[in-house]
């Protein structure tokens, strides 16, 4: 009975061409509109690391006390202090910590200019706890970290700018005047949003050049480029004042594998600040913080506000259609009454004049989803009119978005079918056949 | 008129139905085209915010150093790019600025009190740190006071923080410490042990930023007499003599890499016109006002 029903639903969008019409374009708008803009939203507000999302956690240290913090939340980064300890104490499986820093690659070769290169000062096990992939050599060990080296790892796209692409690794590269032993190159690595470093980031960067060790860059004395946030008074004069100031700019990541693990954490965490009132370094109570990455990218509110007004927008518009819909498919059903109550006569039940006008509604529906699905199309590919080009090319058509279009649109109008085909199905064959 | 309007409504009864569906259609669009618009007068207000700066004139370069500088290496670099910018021939005037430019999309800003042990503080002003040059390379129209001398400017180090004894500010962030009109020649504290005196005041200066968080300082800033001899890099702003902007643009980079190639400017965003840092910071908002 089902292809008998599609196949009349079907022979019936011919039947009125301009009220057909009116509802495919009414469908397929409104479900163009909503998708496009979920293609954006869907691309802000994924989870860029999905296996290891719940093991990876950001600790956070309140150093600035309940007068200097922000609504009772401890800073969004580390002082230079509190990332130093919680690195000595070594309570994780895997930590590291990180900060943006800058560089130029001295030129050399047939390069008569230096290069922009940036980056970040890590921890040897930055790599493995972050799913760095590389196509040549790898990260560094922690005896690396304790020696100081001057190693580099740089991404793919540097290593095609020096090196011409070739296994670069044990070559050395000038980086601000200093020599580095490059130990790996990666594969093109981008996480969107860029989870672990969203204290200086929105979330939405190019991809990073090289990672060098973050205990290098201290011997170098190295400044943050990124953010740098500060209270009361800033009295430093010298690296060593600033390294002790109440200044955060430092991130750290722990890898916890069980729920144990992180229950035990945290109680280190407590334990230190409240090991730091004890000595009298803060005058307040612990007040610390353990993120893990969906609740950080929540509190550090990655999706862009943008892309969440502009879903609501599209859904509301969706609606509007919808309402729409129901008016024209009654509009549609109820014109064919006597139809209704000729078949109602001849011993059709009520079900399955219902089921019936449902099925038609469907095809209606999936004209709309093809349309709705072209829209789509241009819609996605024009996306940079609404958004910046950043997190426009996040945005794009793929299988699942495709059947999303055309389910959402078939659904939709199912829905929007219930009340003019309950009304089809509530026809009297007696008057209809009498008006006849 | 009411025999009229009764048969309408009368037959209104009778279609239920289609009544309630006209009348959620026509609610539900004017509730969304009603919220829409709302956002988009906001965001366009915030787009057609004034930044205080010549912007038809002026331009940014991003320079970053390449190798190893000391301070003082960065802070003799400075000065001669100074010199050789303010020479070429479509340029009114050149000045080096930290802390960010208006409109860059995010610098610095300091809390301000107005007593040095004060925990909470009385607001909130970005800063910009350049030389006497920056009030006229930027455009900026004093009200009150007078500009930096040439010797109140100093280089300073990454870490050096000697909150200099002088400070200009905008007349947004004079009136709300000192309302009244009062604000010359008064001190304040910007986060430092020692206070800094009001000697210019300027009409308007935009904060660095465009977002949402620092509404509530919007158009408070002030301005340090330093050369910030940041080893990583500077802005410099150049103001071009009317009508000579985009050839200087392009003759901007060649007299400086003729006074030292060891510098970064990149060629793609290293040098942008007010035009394209406006069309940069406020991308997100222009999507949302379009």
């Amino acid at each position: 009975m089902f292809a008998y029903y599609l196949e009349l639903g079907l022979r019936s969008l011919r039947r009125n061409p301009a009220l057909t019409a009116l509802m495919v374009m009414a469908i397929g708008f409104g479900v163009a509109a909503s998708m496009t803009t979920y293609s954006v939203f869907r691309a802000v507000s994924g989870n860029p690391i999905p296996d290891k999302s719940a093991q990876l956690f950001t600790p956070l240290v309140d150093n600035w006390g309940p007068q200097q913090n922000i609504q009772g939340e401890p800073p969004d980064a580390l002082d230079y202090v509190d990332a130093m300890a919680l690195t000595r104490a070594h309570e994780a499986k895997r930590q590291t910590l990180l900060y943006q820093v800058q560089m130029s690659v001295m030129p050399g070769g047939d390069r008569d200019l230096p290069l922009a290169a940036n980056g970040y000062a890590v921890y040897g096990d930055f790599f493995p706890m972050f799913e760095v992939p590389f196509r040549y050599g790898g990260g560094w060990s922690k005896q690396d970290d304790n020696a100081r080296s001057a190693d580099v790892v740089i991404s793919d796209q540097l290593n095609q700018k020096l090196f011409g692409g070739a296994d670069s690794v044990g070559r050395t590269v000038n980086l601000n005047g200093h020599d580095y032993r490059v130990v790996g190159v990666t594969r093109h690595w981008n996480p969107k949003p860029r989870f672990f470093d969203l204290f200086n980031t929105s979330g939405f960067k190019d991809a990073s050049d090289f990672y060098m060790p973050f205990t290098r860059a201290l011997d170098l004395k190295m400044r943050s480029v990124g953010s740098n946030s500060c209270r009361g008074k800033i009295t430093y004069t010298t690296w060593e004042d600033f390294l002790q100031s109440n200044c955060v700019w430092v991130t750290a990541w722990v890898e916890l594998d069980s729920a144990a693990g992180v229950a035990r954490y945290r109680r280190f965490l407590e334990g230190y600040a409240a090991d730091q009132q004890k000595a009298g370094r803060f005058a307040w109570a612990p007040n610390v913080r353990l993120h893990d990455v969906m609740q950080w990218l929540d509190h550090r509110h990655v999706v862009p506000p943008e892309s969440r007004i502009s879903l609501l927008v599209a859904l509301g518009f969706f609606v509007i259609c919808l309402v729409n819909t129901i008016g024209l498919l009654l509009a549609k059903f109820l014109r064919r009454a006597g139809e209704i109550g000729v078949r109602r006569a001849l011993g059709a039940s009520r079900r399955e004049i219902y089921t019936q006008y449902l099925i038609e509604a469907g095809t209606v529906g999936l004209a709309g989803g093809v349309l709705g699905l072209l829209l789509t199309a241009a819609g996605v590919a024009g996306v940079g009119v609404l958004f910046p080009p950043q997190i426009a090319k996040l945005a794009h058509l793929d299988v699942s978005l495709v059947g999303l279009t055309l389910l959402v649109a078939i659904i939709a109008t199912v829905l929007a079918a219930f009340y003019p085909a309950w009304r089809a199905a509530r026809v009297q064959p007696a008057w209809q056949l009498k008006s006849n | 008129m009411s025999l009229q309007i009764k048969p309408i409504l009368v037959a209104l009864r009778r279609h239920k139905a289609g009544t309630l569906l006209i009348a959620l259609q026509i609610a539900l669009t004017l509730a969304i085209v009603c919220n829409a618009l709302f956002i988009i007068h906001q965001r366009l207000a915030t787009l057609s915010e004034r930044s205080g700066v010549d912007e038809a004139n002026v331009f940014v370069i991003q320079n970053q150093w390449a190798g190893d500088r000391s301070t003082q290496q960065v802070d003799a670099q400075i000065q001669a790019d100074m010199l050789a910018l303010r020479q070429l021939p479509g340029v009114r005037d050149a000045a080096p600025i930290s802390g960010g430019y208006p409109l860059r999309g995010g610098g610095w800003d300091n809390f301000v009190t107005m007593t040095p042990d004060q925990v909470k503080p009385t607001t909130d002003s970005s800063v910009y740190m350049g030389d006497e040059h920056l009030l006229d390379t930027l455009g900026l129209r004093l009200v009150a006071g007078r500009n930096f001398r040439s010797d109140e400017v100093h280089g300073r180090g990454n870490e050096q923080t000697i909150i200099p004894p002088v400070v200009i500010v905008s007349k947004a962030l004079a009136d709300r410490l000192f309302p009244g009109g009062s604000a010359l020649g008064k001190s304040f504290y910007a986060m430092g042990a020692t206070p800094s005196t009001i000697v210019g005041i300027v009409d308007r200066l935009h904060r660095q930023g465009a977002s949402q968080w620092d509404k509530a300082h919007a158009g408070q800033s002030l301005i340090w007499p330093a050369r910030l001899d940041d080893p990583s890099g500077i802005f410099y702003v150049v103001r071009a003599k009317p009508g000579q902007l985009a050839a200087t643009m392009r003759e901007a980079p060649k007299a400086l890499y003729a006074q030292s190639r060891m510098r970064i400017i990149d060629p793609k965003d290293g040098i942008q016109d007010y035009a394209e840092i406006r069309h940069r910071v406020f991308d997100s908002d222009r999507g949302m006002g379009s």
